[in-house]
């Protein structure tokens, strides 16, 4: 029976705060219990807006970060157990900003090659040279790039080397963190082309963590939609977004600005308080946005309700 | 239409050779290093060579100085250019030595400080805050006047005691680069932190290790002329250009060319340096996208 | 009728160590008022620096030419920068993308509004106070008056653009001119900021021109259309005509790669435009867009490009038309 390429139960990060001198400390629930499964082979889009949290659940899976509570598992395994060279097996990065995540005194060819070199497999020289020019070919990178700096290829490419790089060990998930809010669109189209042939291809596992829901529309399996630090709702893609049940999940999709010049404007209804991470609403935290909200939704947090396939934690979602 | 983007190797090639500041300062620094290098060959006469007969001939220039000695002679009849020439030897070798010391020190404590963080960094910046309190001058005295003067003492005091600006500069570019996305990319391909601080972030770090390093060298030459000035430095018969003055000082209102002369020469190494270092900066500077 | 803003053959050339950039050549349009433009391309395409040559505010080494440069009635081309400096901030706002850079950390933001006025008009303070106090409400921040005391940090990124809207709008402008203005916002902030600029403009009957990347902010937003690419405009047409039916190679590139939720099959490979956009740098000559189209022909290298206008209010700059 296959495992599940990432398992993720009851994750907690928890920073403690200094509130400015003499002021003490509080509590920064930065990931508050997010609980998710993402099958081998599939794609996971995690969407939120900033301050929800996807960027640390991502450093936690990734290890960058100790997580405070609860387990992460990749491929079956603990990251508790594993080190952080069993990590990098298993789970590659794919950074947003195609200019900060190369390093730009090192040629492409130390770039791509780093995560051999680190995990100490990379045999011997015509070896390595041999594996750099396979995945540049899978990434569709000219192997004579090899010896250029990164600040003479283009966003594109680099973002092509920074995909290279991921994927060179064959790891086992990838996580792509806006691997294309930083490009042009005609780049941003090449760029997830070959990430959708290259899942197919090499069998990988996506995670793929972005504010951009038409992306995610067109790419994700199943969509998990975060809100300070905990997931509100979690379905198939097709099914949320032709159905969304928690009201902050309809307001994000309303939001999507499709290019069809009729339909103007949308109204989102969401008010203009902005959430603070530090000082959470009490209740269900979503309620100070929301259009439906009630009395129980200041008092009681919201418990999730799982039915057909889909996750809500709302006290009043459309029904499903 | 294309363009060809050069590499960062020819960027700073093409920016050395227009900028004023780090050709001026280049020019007087090779000068100097030229006299210091060749001193055998340039000096014409040995620095140590006493002749009491021919004591405070003034320069060529005045109308009895002589073409023997150029620069004239100090009270003791030693040729004096010759002197100037092999004490470009004495300043240039304690400017790099205590930079080297000075660096290995700072250069750690600012890495250490900026890359961990937290009470690592709590440490660290105690430590340069005690440094910056304590005026390098008078701690320098207080050192030597307890141990003794020697050029070897010299080196190690200023060494312990310039690396504060090494610290803080670093420190705070570690600090920098530390949260750039490549290194949290090397984090995750299973890199070592010591292979990360190493191979990953002093690379970044090195145009600010050479430019605060001419900084420091120029420091460390001016503290030692003060050190050798107040008799606290290098020892006689030795030719320290500090120490030139400090000799010279007696005659200074009848023979003002004893004390202006080594101060030229201190005046042209520490501006070079210093027109160097900042000619330096601006080459190095990150480039633009075009 | 008098003319609100026209451009005809708007140019700006940059120098660069590589040579002269072209980064905008012979842009044209006109704006009447109340009407929203929409200037779209990709990075690099010179959207920027087309609003920037309106204003005279180009990176120094920056030079501009037009044949007509016309901002109601007054020509821009030959204003010194003393009627320039009148004009911006009081006839015509800019507001950017990054909220954080163009406000001044180190003033309250109160203090920031009453300036922009006080520059421009002879008002007391109180009477600056109270249209700051009056335009935050019209930009829909409640408290306004607390809100003059804080600073910039203190102040989400939607509540900072916002903030920026309100100071554009301080002397009244009969154009905006918004640069990116959503761009580093999240997705529900920008739809509101959106609403909150198209309801402005209807309000005080201003001219916009939305510069961005987004097509879909365009098309959602924007009663006419250029799209710019490598430095000139090649096609205009209104917004409905021009998503509907696009007629220039590149804009079609431009509309196949988009992902759009409910339309584009799910899974499948995305239009995408082989190549990367050139620089344009030194001598130049034929369509821009040659090396990377598919319906190029020899013919398109030709010295001379002509804008065709194919109906009133629709050009296309394509020669395989």
């Amino acid at each position: 029976m296959p495992e599940d390429a990432l398992k993720i139960v009851d994750a907690t990060k928890t920073y403690s705060v200094s509130m400015g001198a003499f002021r003490g400390r509080r509590p920064l629930h930065a990931v508050n219990g997010v609980n998710l499964t993402v099958p081998r082979g599939s794609v996971l889009g995690l969407v939120g807006e900033s301050g929800c949290g996807k960027t640390t659940l991502a450093k936690l899976i990734l290890g960058l970060e100790k997580i405070t509570s609860g387990e992460i598992c990749i491929g079956g395994q603990a990251i508790s157990s594993l080190g952080s060279k069993g990590i990098a097996k298993r789970v590659q990065p794919v950074f947003q900003d195609p200019y900060s995540s190369l390093n730009p005194r090192k040629s492409i060819f130390k770039i791509i090659s780093l995560p051999l070199r680190a995990l100490g497999v990379a045999g011997t020289r015509k070896e390595l040279n041999a594996r750099v020019d396979e995945i540049m070919d899978i990434v569709g990178l000219p192997p004579t790039l090899k010896h250029n700096y990164p600040n003479q290829l283009s966003g594109g490419q680099r973002q092509r080397v920074a995909v290279a790089r991921a994927l060179i060990m064959r790891p086992e998930v990838a996580l792509c963190d806006e691997p294309t809010s930083a490009l042009d669109v005609s780049v941003q189209a090449q760029i997830l082309n070959m990430l959708m042939k290259l899942r197919r291809e090499l069998n990988l596992t996506y995670v793929l963590i972005t504010h951009d829901l038409a992306v995610v529309d067109h790419m994700a399996t199943r969509v998990a939609v975060m809100y300070l630090g905990r997931i509100v709702e979690e379905a198939e893609t097709g099914a949320l977004f032709q159905k969304p049940c928690h009201p902050y999940t309809q307001a994000l999709l309303k939001s999507v600005l499709t290019p069809e010049p009729k339909l103007g404007v949308p109204e989102t209804h969401l008010g203009i308080t902005y959430p603070n991470p530090i000082d959470p609403p009490s209740g269900c935290t979503f309620h100070p946005r929301c259009p439906r909200k009630k009395n129980k939704c200041t008092d009681t947090v919201p418990q999730p309700i799982i039915k057909s396939g889909r996750l809500v934690e709302c006290h009043y979602p459309d029904s499903f | 239409m294309e363009v060809v983007f050069p590499t960062p190797g020819r960027i700073m090639r093409r920016r050395m050779l227009t900028h004023k500041s780090f050709l001026g300062g280049g020019a007087m620094l090779l000068l100097v290093f030229v006299l210091a290098f060749f001193a055998p060959a340039i000096a014409p006469h040995n620095p140590f060579h006493q002749d009491l007969t021919n004591r405070i001939i003034p320069p060529v220039w005045n109308e009895s100085g002589t073409w023997d000695h150029p620069l004239g002679t100090d009270n003791m009849g030693r040729d004096y250019f010759s002197r100037v020439v092999y004490g470009s030897r004495i300043s240039l070798l304690i400017g790099f030595c205590s930079m080297m010391i000075a660096a290995v020190i700072g250069i750690s404590l600012g890495v250490v400080g900026g890359y961990f963080g937290g009470r690592t960094d709590m440490v660290v910046t105690y430590i340069i805050t005690v440094r910056l309190s304590m005026p390098a001058v008078l701690v320098a005295i207080a050192v030597v006047a307890l141990i003794g003067a020697s050029t070897q003492i010299v080196i190690l005091v200023l060494g312990c005691l310039i690396w504060d600006r090494f610290a803080v500069i670093l420190r705070a570019t570690t600090q920098q680069v530390r949260v750039m996305d490549y290194v949290q990319a090397a984090q995750a391909a299973g890199c070592s932190i010591l292979w990360i601080i190493i191979r990953e972030i002093m690379p970044n770090l090195f145009n600010n290790i050479v430019i605060v390093a001419t900084l420091a060298i120029s420091r460390a030459i001016i503290l030692e002329a003060a050190l050798s000035f107040l008799g606290m430095g290098v020892q006689p018969p030795t030719p320290s250009w500090g120490l030139m003055i400090s000799e010279g000082k007696e005659f200074m209102f009848f023979n003002p060319y004893l004390v202006t002369i080594p101060g030229v020469a201190l005046f042209i190494l520490v501006l070079g340096m210093n027109l160097f270092g900042d000619g330096l900066r601006d080459i190095t500077a990150p480039e633009g996208r075009l | 009728m008098s003319a609100f803003l026209e451009v005809e053959e708007l140019s700006v050339d940059l120098h660069v160590p590589a040579g002269i950039l072209h980064a905008v050549r012979d842009v044209s349009f006109d704006l009447k008022r109340g009407e929203t433009l929409g200037l779209v391309g990709e990075s690099g395409c010179g959207k920027s620096m087309t609003a920037l040559a309106i204003m005279n505010l180009l990176p120094s080494g920056g030079i501009r030419s037009a044949r007509k440069l016309i901002f109601e009635d007054q020509d821009l081309m030959s204003a010194n920068e003393k009627t320039m400096a009148s004009i911006r901030g009081g006839r015509m706002a800019m507001i950017f993308q990054e909220p954080m850079t163009s406000l001044d950390p180190c003033y309250t933001v109160g203090n920031q509004l009453v300036e922009v006025i006080r520059e421009h008009q002879h008002v007391t303070l109180k009477e600056a106070g109270d249209r700051a106090v009056f335009l935050l409400e019209k930009v829909g921040i409640t408290g306004s008056s607390s809100r003059l005391k804080q600073y910039p940090h203190q102040l989400s990124g939607g509540l900072r653009q916002r903030i920026m809207i309100s100071m554009g709008l301080m002397c009244g402008p009969s154009l905006m001119i918004a640069d990116e203005p959503t761009t580093a916002l999240d997705v529900t902030i920008q739809a509101q900021i959106l609403a909150l600029l198209v309801s402005i403009q209807k309000e005080f009957n201003m001219g916009l021109i939305l510069i961005t990347h987004d097509l879909g902010v365009v098309a959602r937003m924007a009663d006419r259309v250029a799209v710019m690419y490598c430095g000139q405009i090649v096609e205009t047409g209104d917004s409905g005509d021009i998503f509907e039916n696009p007629l220039h190679p590149y804009t079609r590139g431009l509309m196949d790669c988009i992902p759009v939720p409910g339309k584009t099959e799910r899974g499948q490979e995305l239009g995408n435009i082989p190549g990367i956009v050139p620089t344009p740098i030194g001598d130049l000559w034929g369509c821009p867009f040659r090396n990377r189209c598919h319906l190029a022909a020899p013919g398109c290298a030709d010295k001379d490009l002509n804008i065709t206008e194919i109906s009133p209010g629709r050009t296309c700059c394509c020669a395989r038309l």
